[in-house]
């Protein structure tokens, strides 16, 4: 008996010094490594990195995207959760399995395929071009791209909550006297408020990061289509390592922040549920 | 002449394959508590459902105050739902979910305000006005949805199993009070439950549901003592059924006999199945069979506190169900093994269609 109990506190020990020590050795030294790095030089150059025109027009356009990829998504990400939770139609489970696409597929390959539609050698992107209409290397290519790589998070949050709500919540306001856009409004957004809500930083600060579609479609232009992930690509690759680690800390920490946010803004909600 | 509040005809709905509504005709007078009881999987909910507007039936009308409610929408037509998981409003208030409908109705503040004190002291709930619903308790929060239901004034309510949510005690507290507040307030009402106790103790009629179909219309007291089928006989407490013959007014089961009240009685003669309640059944000591009673053995009995059960089994091979009261005087002596006279003091008729194929019944 006591022997078994032996074990199994070895167990339990040796579990948690593995995931303890590989939580430290892959998550927490790299993040400490950035931040060496990053002041290596002094927290004069570290401010002076920060302050560096390029990496300020890189911040702003990352935030910029990752606001605007938020917004599409929280509206088309929602209503496609919508579709799928509450109507059946023909061809819905095949919807369904292609939402999460994006997370399967490579996104080096999304910017690529989109590239290809809308670039200068797409049908749809000659066909714009010629009304002097330019998707690609340009914000709205950006945002292209991130709306697709992003589109899951918001679907699923949404699509999740939405299960879970029963239906009679809705037929109770339109017996009380509501019109559908009442039931909407006053009914059905609140109560998927949270997933909205987890969906939404989800979307922003999965488009905060992305770089793969982000490569393909911006073009990389200095000041104007680079965001803060290229940035720090292109740093690193021309020898800064002061000034990539700089603007690297900073991305880290705001998603950081942004998940940490989410778990306050969740788990009152979540008390209250159980 | 009146119109009566609620009148449905030859209501029709399919889902798929299967046909949950098979022509359902009722009427409901104004004032009048009608409570459906079926099983689950009657069509009792989507019956409900249909007459709010929540659903669309496959064919037939509903008509509610003699205005046909094809493609009215819930909202337009003068009800109030109460549904079985509350359906309350989350992280709101008492009061703003009472207040709800008067507000999307654009009812003023004033008014508003009014009617949703009224509402809160109907139910006995002014003091919890300003709480969050979630921290209300099931009956509590059932009560709310009653309010909440009631606050627009509607001319029909309809409850989908209001009370089987709860458990046993407030279930009971509460079906008192629902049909208090529903004589209170005047209304229509139609309730659906599956708790027979439930449907006898709130509806001035009970309309007895099965497969689609509605099998009897009647006050409680007609629907358990001249049930129009078996079914509602088996469905609404327990039943004995006997295969017997009719002859003057007088049913047989075996050496049974049991006089027919009632001139509602369709057949002179011939085979029926005849129904007695256990509590009908009732039991003398051995002796000599008199006319209409028969011998039996006791096979079991069972103290039930109020009440004694015993299964006997009569010479001519049936096994009874009987309910004894406690002040019966053999109710204390009688044991298993014992054998006993049996006579019936009241029951009912069905026509057997089957039963004149058998007649290895009369013995």
């Amino acid at each position: 008996m006591s022997r078994s109990l032996n074990i199994d506190a070895l167990v339990r020990g040796a579990t948690f010094a593995a995931a303890l020590g590989l939580f430290f050795l892959l998550i927490l030294l790299p993040l400490v490594s950035l931040n060496q790095y990053a002041v290596r030089e002094g927290i004069g150059v570290f401010w002076d990195r920060l302050k560096n025109p390029d990496a300020v027009a890189a911040l702003r356009l990352t935030a910029l995207v990752a606001l605007a990829t938020t917004a599409v998504n929280g509206v088309i990400g929602t209503a496609m959760a919508f579709l799928l939770t509450r109507y059946r139609f023909p061809g819905r489970k095949v919807i369904n399995a292609l939402v999460d696409i994006p997370l399967a597929i490579p996104t080096v390959v999304t910017g690529f395929a989109l590239l290809l539609m809308y670039g200068p050698l797409g049908p749809v992107g000659r066909f714009l071009g010629e009304r002097n209409i330019q998707v690609m290397f340009s914000f709205p290519g950006l945002l292209l791209g991130h709306v697709f790589v992003t589109f899951p998070f918001m679907v699923r949050a949404v699509g999740a909550v939405l299960e879970s709500v029963p239906r009679s919540g809705e037929d109770a306001a339109r017996t009380l006297g509501a019109k559908e856009w009442q039931v909407f409004a006053f009914v059905t957004i609140p109560a998927v408020k949270e997933g909205i809500i987890a969906g939404a930083f989800l979307t922003f600060s999965r488009s905060l990061g992305e770089f793969g579609a982000s490569i393909m479609v911006s073009g990389n232009l200095v000041g104007r289509t680079q965001t803060g992930p290229l940035y720090i690509f292109s740093r690193f690759n021309t020898g800064d390592v002061e000034g990539a680690a700089a603007i690297a800390i900073l991305l880290a920490l705001a998603s950081f922040l942004i998940l940490l946010l989410l778990q306050l803004v969740q788990s009152p909600t979540a008390r209250r549920a159980a | 002449m009146t119109v009566p509040s609620l009148s449905i005809e030859n209501l029709r709905k399919s889902f798929g394959e299967k046909e949950v509504l098979a022509g359902i005709s009722l009427s409901v007078e104004t004032r009048e508590l009608l409570a459906i009881l079926g099983p689950s999987g009657c069509g009792k909910s989507t019956l409900l459902r249909v007459v709010a507007g929540l659903l669309r039936a496959d064919r037939g009308t509903v008509k509610i105050g003699g205005r046909d409610m094809a493609g009215v929408p819930p909202r337009d037509r003068g009800i109030g739902f109460v549904f079985q998981n509350y359906a309350l409003f989350p992280k709101t208030t008492v009061r703003d979910n009472i207040a709800f409908g008067l507000r999307v109705r654009g009812v003023p503040p004033g008014d508003r305000n009014r009617k949703t004190s009224e509402m809160l002291e109907l139910v006995g709930l002014s003091e919890e006005a300003d709480q969050s619903v979630e921290t209300l308790s099931g009956g509590q929060r059932q009560r709310v949805a009653l309010a909440r239901a009631l606050a627009v004034s509607p001319s029909l309510l309809l409850l989908d199993e209001p009370l089987s949510a709860l458990d046993i005690k407030v279930r009971k507290r509460l079906r008192r009070e629902i049909a208090a507040v529903q004589k209170k307030v005047g209304i229509t009402t139609l309730i659906v439950t599956h708790d027979q106790e439930e449907a006898m103790e709130v509806g001035d009629r009970i309309a007895v549901m099965n497969d689609g179909r509605i099998e009897q219309v009647a006050s409680p007291r007609e629907v358990y003592q001249e049930p129009a089928t078996e079914f509602v006989a088996k469905f609404i407490g327990e039943v004995n059924v006997l295969p017997g013959q009719l002859y003057r007014g007088t049913a047989y089961p075996g050496n049974l006999a049991i006089r027919l009240e009632g001139n509602g009685i369709p057949f002179h003669g011939g085979t029926v199945k005849v129904l007695l309640r256990p509590e009908d059944v009732t039991i003398l000591p051995p002796g000599i069979a008199e006319s209409g009673m028969t011998h039996a053995n006791v096979k079991s009995v069972t103290w039930l506190g109020a009440h004694l059960r015993m299964e006997i089994s009569t010479e001519e091979g049936y096994l009874l169900t009987a309910l004894l009261q406690r002040s019966h005087p053999m109710a204390e002596r009688v044991v298993a093994g014992d054998t006993v006279r049996v006579t019936a003091l009241r029951g009912t008729v069905l026509p057997d269609p089957l039963g004149a194929k058998e007649p290895e019944y009369f013995l």
